[in-house]
């Protein structure tokens, strides 16, 4: 999806927010300073889908970086500013799919990183099923993963999915169930 | 059926552990806003004149750079009307003088629009108050000050809220942090 396709941008990812107009004008006017509203509200909202669909969080923060810095280069094609949030959300997962696309040429096998938690009395536990489910997750298919990610932890519907994926709905039904049966299995086993 | 249910329950726990934040660089915006900050800045032959350069100036010669900067600056008033895009870039002539240990450094700075300047760095304790530049005909700030031996990071506060460097100039670590510094060596003095 081109930087500049935001005019269809689905409703839900944000019915549209006035605040996030006001700050595209602002930079687009020139006040860059006026970025870091956005980057201040979307950085942490996104982080976690940028996480668990690269796995380690160098990727992930290279990954927001990247598509921050590209919203900015494209925020002059910006047709519904206030639409900023959804049209964000679909350059961070083309940047995702790429960067693992990418590392798919070179590695064997998607390794991802499980994130100490703070130590609580079932810290061992709790880290045993993060692992779990990273590896679970990493084996995946990327375009299953994607799929999973967005409608079960960001929690987009499925126009919603289409939109930020390019993908048609049928197709995202389809990679949904089958991540949802896989990791079912899978986690259920291990459980 | 009971497949189904545990399917189900495995499936809302692992959802419900991919929704915990995800613990990223706490100075990630910053380092986007960088990004972003060095996308803005204008390229080419055009950024070399508005970038802001420094010199290094003797006193007798920093005289002397005021004289011409006057001198020139009444002929080109003589012939055409100034235009407002004139200065544009309200930073562009910067100079420090070299001087040993115990003598003064002279600061030059060119900032028409500015209402107040102020030197600030490691030997002052960043105090925006204790060296403020004196304002001389044509934009121009001027202040000169007494900077023992050593390594010294400086800034111009301009308004009280921009900070000016050079981006040509060596810079202290705090770059990544979008506060920039300048580096100023002072030698022993000479016996």
């Amino acid at each position: 999806m081109k930087a500049t396709d935001a005019a269809v941008m689905p409703q839900a990812l944000g019915a549209g927010s006035s605040d996030d107009a006001a700050l595209v004008s602002r930079v687009v006017n020139g006040d860059t300073e006026a970025f870091g509203g956005l980057v201040r509200k979307y950085r942490r909202r996104y982080e976690r889908y940028a996480y668990h669909m690269l796995g380690n969080r160098e990727d992930a923060e290279d990954a927001l970086q990247d598509a921050f810095v590209r919203a900015y280069d494209g925020l002059r094609g910006l047709h519904q500013p206030e639409r900023f949030g959804a049209w964000l959300l679909s350059i961070l997962a083309n940047r995702c799919r790429t960067s693992r696309w990418r590392r798919s040429v070179h590695d064997a096998r998607f390794v991802p990183e499980v994130v100490e938690a703070g130590v609580t009395p079932d810290a061992a536990g709790a880290m045993e099923w993060r692992e779990e489910i990273a590896a679970a997750l990493g084996e995946l298919p990327l375009e299953q993963r994607e799929a999973f990610l967005l409608h079960h932890v960001e929690e987009l519907d499925y126009d919603e999915m289409a939109q930020v994926t390019g993908a048609g709905i049928s197709a995202l039904k389809m990679r949904v169930k089958r991540a949802r049966d896989f990791l079912g299995r899978q986690l259920a086993e291990a459980r | 059926m009971r497949d189904d249910d545990d399917m189900d329950r495995t499936l809302e726990r692992v959802t419900e552990e991919l929704r915990r934040p995800v613990p990223l660089d706490p100075w990630l915006d910053q380092r986007i806003m960088s990004a972003v900050r060095a996308r803005s800045e204008p390229r080419g032959l055009v950024a070399w004149f508005r970038r802001t350069h420094w010199v290094a100036l003797t006193p007798l010669q920093a005289a002397a750079a005021l004289l011409l900067v006057a001198g020139a600056g009444g002929a080109i008033a003589g012939l055409v009307t100034p235009r407002p895009a004139a200065v544009e870039s309200p930073m562009t002539v910067v100079a420090a003088s070299l001087s040993d240990a115990g003598e003064p450094v002279a600061f030059l700075f060119h900032a028409p629009e500015a209402s107040r300047v102020a030197l600030v760095g490691s030997f002052n304790g960043w105090d925006d108050e204790a060296m403020p530049m004196e304002a001389l005909p044509g934009g121009l700030w001027r202040i000169e000050v007494r900077v023992p031996a050593g390594r010294h990071a400086y800034s111009f506060l301009i308004d009280g809220e921009h900070w000016a460097h050079d981006p040509q100039a060596p810079r202290t670590a705090e770059e990544d942090f979008g506060r920039a510094s300048s580096v100023l060596v002072v030698p022993e003095q000479r016996s």
